[in-house]
């Protein structure tokens, strides 16, 4: 096999943030292999591919693609030269039909022609297995067949070598099996394939050669998948043995926090989201919600610690009723919330830590002096929670748009347990987060059930759910399906209550 | 009452167009803008400034060059060249201050709309010594050019000839922006700058390029405008020439979705509820001030319904 491209001593420093992201990368891949990438995030790989791809310039080191240095300035460089990446955020015109899409930029006369262009797709699509519809718009499609132009994209411009950045973590699991088929089917005719991730189970089932990061540097490259297993990968990855099962005692359930009755909740244009919902939370035990995603948990969450349209039933935390409360009054009475988007919901990414530790608090005394923000006591406490929930890479005064998603989530779940919650309700905790910070995220809820704190955990991961709850319920289309406890809780159960069977397997 | 038919005659068509024309031109010039993701609210402002630059050039051709004084409406022509010219650095200037600085351009706009009224008040005062209008005798208004043949055609004939070239350039320029934003790569490529920006880097397409030339254009269809204010259809400049026809411009823009065609029927729309104001003045008893400000009424009961769609079609995306 002859080399595809050759990292020879990267290395890339972030002043702004102190991170020095590339240490001294150097590493090879081969010509139509699949080449994973592994590390955890913030380990460096998106940053080794930005520099690949000539979005990023390294300060030092050089690529050799085929044998010859190249330096890109920019992606069209990069895309002449044969190297396409996808991103984890889709770069598509959401009005744009799929043929505009992927001919933008490659137009070939300056007046087009519709029918040559759909054509052009249509050839395209059927050369590489990979059907679209040229004439479907951008905005109707799935995420699944959003990433499914993105290649053809890439591969309209004749590339050989394909960057995938993450591409499984945007996918539904059905979509997942497919896609893998589709790199495996590209690697086959030749292509070759740099696929960034950090979910084990899939780079062992595709890749041929395994590279691991951390912390900016190569820890282990050239690793054959036929010769390895998850958990030594896992140890290569975080650097220490990870506990893929957190270690829990037993709960100790106290009184009841939160008590739901016959809720029903129903959108602006009048569709039932939950039919006749009932369920507790008692203090000091954590209560799962299992379901695949869509199938109201959305609407539980917003009825308790948000905002919904329209609801009959009753929600009370300690008695008191809630339901119809202000989102303010909701937390006074003692509700703290994570929700699932910490980038646009749950933290303001233009702001620096002590601006999202104070949000919520603006009018607490301590923090104030007079009527003026008292910023020294701000930035202590900011200070304790980066110290007390270790969030790396931080201090008071920095963004945390600069954080990796790890250790975004730790901010805000140390913000809303400044509340000290009675309830603390958490929507997908970890979703996206690499072993290392999931570990920690669930490290730190148990701590909070150990205190006694009631806490509502909504999750579409099976795993999550089986390594946390102490009951679980598990929603399938507005309602809830049925409630499992205890060493009732197992996976064969809650797959059978999730697609809608009423029957527990015997 | 009088009868519909007598209200709105082949008249108060004719002036509906010549009415319309300036708003046509700005709402072309917000759709471009709106398109590729420049939002460009000092329109108004431009024509304005433009408008005396139009009145200006047209006095100094007429006046101090040979061929000028020699042919009084190639001056007037040349006034319409010199607001295109000031238009397209008025465009340039702001293309500059978003792209090298970041300006924002709400902020540029309601500066430069406060400036354009008051920068051509003082320069008519320092140099024409004029506070509320000036004018001069010697300047002509562009001529009418009439279409021998389009005015064979009967009854549609009379209205679609008569017009000065910025009218018949208007209704070439709607149909040449339909086509090159549906039929050509630079259409594509202006939509991708100003709906998804990092989609347009990513495929190589020169960002700032396009933007300098969405706003360049827009300073030249202001250009247009403004000249056709002064010296197309009177020869006069008056205080806050523009008065109001660039923002009925924008609103157009957006009434018409940001499309050239659309935009083209929705200036035309504001153009004709203008004329009809002035004709109801004339042969009805309502109250002046009432119909003056109908045209703004319509304006802001149209936005409402555009805005209510939009927001309609939001609510139906997300559930809560």
């Amino acid at each position: 096999m002859k080399e595809a491209i050759r990292f020879d001593h990267i290395s890339k420093y972030y002043a702004s943030t102190s991170v020095q992201a590339s240490d001294d990368i150097s590493f090879s891949v081969q010509e139509g292999e699949i080449h994973a990438i592994c590390g955890e995030n913030g380990a460096g790989k998106s940053t080794l591919m930005n520099i690949l791809f000539g979005l990023e310039k390294a300060d030092s080191g050089s690529v050799y693609l085929h044998g010859e240095k190249v330096a890109f300035k920019g992606p069209s460089d990069a895309i002449s030269c044969g190297i396409g990446m996808v991103h984890q955020h889709f770069k598509l015109v959401s009005s744009f039909t799929v043929k505009e899409s992927i001919l933008l930029g490659i137009e070939k006369k300056a007046v087009l022609n519709g029918k040559e262009e759909a054509d052009f797709v249509r050839e395209l699509s059927s050369r590489f297995n990979l059907p679209i519809d040229p004439e479907a718009v951008i905005e109707s499609l799935p995420i699944g067949l959003l990433q499914r132009v993105e290649i053809l994209k890439m591969l309209a411009r004749d590339v050989d070598i394909l960057i995938l950045d993450e591409p499984t973590a945007v996918l539904t699991p059905q979509e997942v099996g497919p896609f893998l088929e589709t790199m495996k089917s590209l690697s086959k005719i030749g292509k070759t394939i740099l696929f960034i991730s950090h979910k084990l189970g899939e780079v062992l089932e595709v890749a041929d050669t395994i590279t691991v990061m951390r912390k900016g540097r190569v820890v282990s490259t050239g690793i054959k998948a036929s010769e390895t297993d998850i958990p030594s990968l896992a140890d290569l990855m975080v650097g220490r043995k990870v506990l893929l099962q957190v270690d829990k005692g037993p709960a100790n359930p106290g009184r009841t926090v939160l008590e739901v009755n016959d809720l029903n909740v129903f959108s602006p244009m009048g569709v039932q989201l939950l039919s006749n919902v009932s369920l507790s939370v008692r203090a000091g035990e954590i209560y799962g919600i299992a379901g695949v995603s869509g199938n109201g948990q959305e609407a539980l969450v917003a009825a308790i610690a948000g905002h919904v349209h329209s609801m009959k039933g009753s929600v009370k935390i300690n008695d008191v009723e809630i339901g119809h409360m202000p989102i303010r009054g909701k937390r006074q009475q003692g509700i703290a919330y994570v929700p699932e988007d910490r980038i646009h919901t749950g933290l303001n990414m233009l702001a620096n830590l002590s601006d999202n530790s104070l949000m919520g608090f603006q009018g607490s005394k301590e923090l104030n002096k007079g009527c003026f923000l008292d910023w020294d006591a701000i930035d202590e406490r900011a200070h304790d929670m980066i110290e007390r929930y270790s969030i790396a890479g931080s201090s008071p005064k920095g963004l945390v748009s600069k954080l990796s998603g790890g250790n975004m989530q730790k901010v805000v779940l140390a913000r809303e347990l400044a509340y000290e919650p009675h309830l603390l309700v958490v929507e997908q905790p970890t979703r996206g987060l690499d072993v290392g910070s999931i570990e920690a995220v669930h490290r730190m809820l148990i701590k909070e059930r150990d205190k006694g704190v009631a806490i509502l955990l909504v999750s579409v991961e099976l795993e999550e759910i089986l390594s946390l709850a102490d009951r679980v319920g598990v929603m399938y289309s507005g309602r809830i399906q049925g409630e499992l406890e205890g060493a009732d809780i197992n996976e064969t159960d809650i797959g059978l209550l999730m697609v809608g069977s009423k029957r527990r397997a015997q | 009452m009088n009868s519909i038919f007598d209200i709105i005659t082949l008249n108060v068509l004719a002036s509906a167009i010549r009415l319309a024309t300036p708003v046509i031109l700005a709402a072309l010039a917000a759709a471009i803008c709106n398109k590729a993701g420049v939002l460009n609210l000092g329109i108004d402002g431009f024509i304005t400034i433009c408008a005396f630059a139009g009145i200006v050039g047209a006095y100094i051709f007429r006046n101090f060059t040979p061929i000028g004084i020699a042919h009084p409406v190639f001056a007037t022509y040349m006034g319409v060249v010199c607001a295109m010219l000031v238009g397209a650095l008025l465009g340039l200037l702001f293309a500059f201050l978003k792209d090298s600085y970041g300006v924002d351009l709400t902020v540029l706009s309601i500066a430069m709309n406060m400036l354009a009224v008051e920068i051509t008040v003082y320069l008519m005062r320092t140099i024409f010594h004029q506070s509320g209008t000036w004018s001069d005798p010697s300047i002509v208004q562009l001529p009418s050019i009439r279409l021998t043949l389009i005015e064979k055609i009967p009854v549609l004939g009379g209205l679609l000839s008569g017009y000065n070239i910025i009218v018949y350039f208007t209704w070439i320029l709607a149909l040449v922006l339909v086509f090159v934003m549906h039929k050509t790569k630079y259409g594509r490529y202006i939509t991708a700058v100003g709906e998804n920006l990092e989609a347009a880097k990513s495929v190589g397409i020169n960002v700032s390029k396009v933007r300098y030339g969405a706003l360049i254009f827009s300073g030249i269809l202001s250009g247009l405008a403004g000249s056709f204010l002064s010296i197309g259809h009177l020869t006069l400049f008056t205080r806050d020439m523009a008065s109001g026809r660039g923002w009925l411009g924008n609103a157009a823009a957006l009434f018409g979705f940001n499309n050239p065609g659309g935009s083209f029927f929705a200036g035309l729309f504001f153009g004709f509820a203008d004329a009809l104001a002035l004709r109801l003045q004339n042969v009805t008893k309502i109250p002046p001030y009432i119909i003056q400000v109908m045209p703004y009424v319509l304006t802001l009961v149209i936005l409402s319904i555009v805005s209510y769609q939009s927001i309609k079609k939001k609510r139906k995306r997300s559930i809560y």
